[in-house]
């Protein structure tokens, strides 16, 4: 190993005139140590002519307008991390979509049965206030008709459709139903 | 001017913004980064998507260049820090896929294929192959890249004395690897 080293230092140029005598001289009279110089001085040769070698031209003049190509595209492709990222944040976002859209069903249906529920109590009210009005009307007309004594039979054969029955009243039975009657509604 | 110089004003006019300085930057440097792949991994193929990836990083990691170490310095640890991590990720991918792929891009053609004495070249391929990708990154740099073991010492990150040794049990086993390699 120690003659290699000094082999190896040779062909490395570390060796002074006086050590590359020496080498000489053990080479020359070892047959092994000739053996292993030819063997190194194979490979030496071998990586000298390696030294040599350079990439075409055509190759190297295309290295920088393939690279600013490929990073152009790479700008605009996903990567493989950011792709797979973007699909879990898509599936989360989904997730919780679809539950939030399920609660909004679920309130939606809620509220439609509140304002359905709702449309009858205001159709109820709606239909009491009607008839309140109407009636504040007819007790207004009422007032102003039974004023006029030659209105009222009339008035309370179309009012009460008491029709035919009404008129075989004496005049005071009905003077006084008319005046029982104008007092419930007045008071 | 001498090259650091050089280098470091490409740089500079690269980060105000001209991208021109880039391209003259890698123009320069170009022909060793792909030469250090290529020994690095043994065929053009890699060596070319080293080469990318390499540029790739040096057009985004510039503006952390500290100025402090030459731009050279820089570059071969860049270059084979990539080199190495592409050949642990072949290691681990060649088992699947990966061959199809090969085949398809086996049609792009070797830059070094039309030069004289391509076989001793393959020859020498080949050998370096042998070593391990630490070991090979330490050869490359001292006998191609003719680079001092203090520079190669910055580059790696390892003692002199340990170069040293590492370097001469390199040299020995490519020895013991071609006499093998001519018997056959």
């Amino acid at each position: 190993m120690k003659k290699n080293k000094n082999i190896i230092d040779f062909f490395e140029g570390n060796l002074n005139e006086s050590e590359k005598e020496k080498l000489f001289e053990e080479i020359n009279q070892n047959a092994d140590l000739k053996k292993e110089y030819e063997n190194f001085n194979q490979l030496y040769s071998l990586l000298r002519k390696s030294k040599e070698f350079k990439p075409s031209e055509d190759y190297l003049e295309n290295i920088i307008p393939r690279f600013r190509s490929k990073s152009q595209k790479k700008s605009i492709v996903f990567k493989p991390a950011f792709a797979s990222g973007l699909v879990i944040i898509f599936t989360i976002a989904i997730i919780y979509l679809l539950n939030f859209s399920k609660r909004d069903i679920i309130s939606e249906n809620d509220e439609f049965d509140n304002v359905y529920e709702l449309s009858f109590v205001q159709q109820d009210d709606l239909e009491n206030m009607a008839s309140l009005i109407d009636k504040e009307i007819i007790d207004e007309l009422l007032i102003e008709e039974m004023t006029d004594k030659e209105n009222r039979l009339s008035l309370l054969e179309n009012y009460f459709y008491i029709d035919n029955n009404f008129n075989v009243l004496p005049e005071t039975e009905a003077e006084e139903i008319y005046q029982e009657l104008i007092t419930k509604k007045i008071l | 001017m001498d090259e650091k110089q050089q280098d470091f004003n490409l740089i500079e006019k690269f980060l105000e913004g001209d991208q021109s300085a880039f391209n003259l930057l890698i123009k320069k440097h170009q022909q060793k980064i792909y030469m250090l792949a290529r020994r690095m991994l043994g065929n053009h193929l890699d060596a070319d998507e080293v080469v990318q990836e390499v540029l790739m990083v040096l057009y985004k990691k510039l503006n952390t260049f500290k100025f402090e170490s030459s731009f050279s310095t820089w570059l071969y640890r860049i270059t084979m820090t990539r080199a190495i991590n592409y050949i642990r990720k072949r290691n681990l991918t060649n088992a699947f896929s990966i061959f199809e792929l090969r085949k398809n891009k086996s049609n792009q053609l070797d830059p070094l294929d039309m030069l004289e004495g391509k076989e001793q070249f393959d020859r020498i391929e080949k050998l370096l192959k042998k070593l391990p990708p630490k070991q090979r990154e330490i050869f490359i740099l001292k006998n191609f890249e003719e680079l001092k073991y203090e520079e190669i010492s910055e580059i790696t990150g390892k003692s002199v004395g340990a170069l040293k040794a590492n370097y001469f049990h390199s040299v020995n086993k490519l020895k013991e690897l071609l006499v093998k390699y001519e018997k056959k």
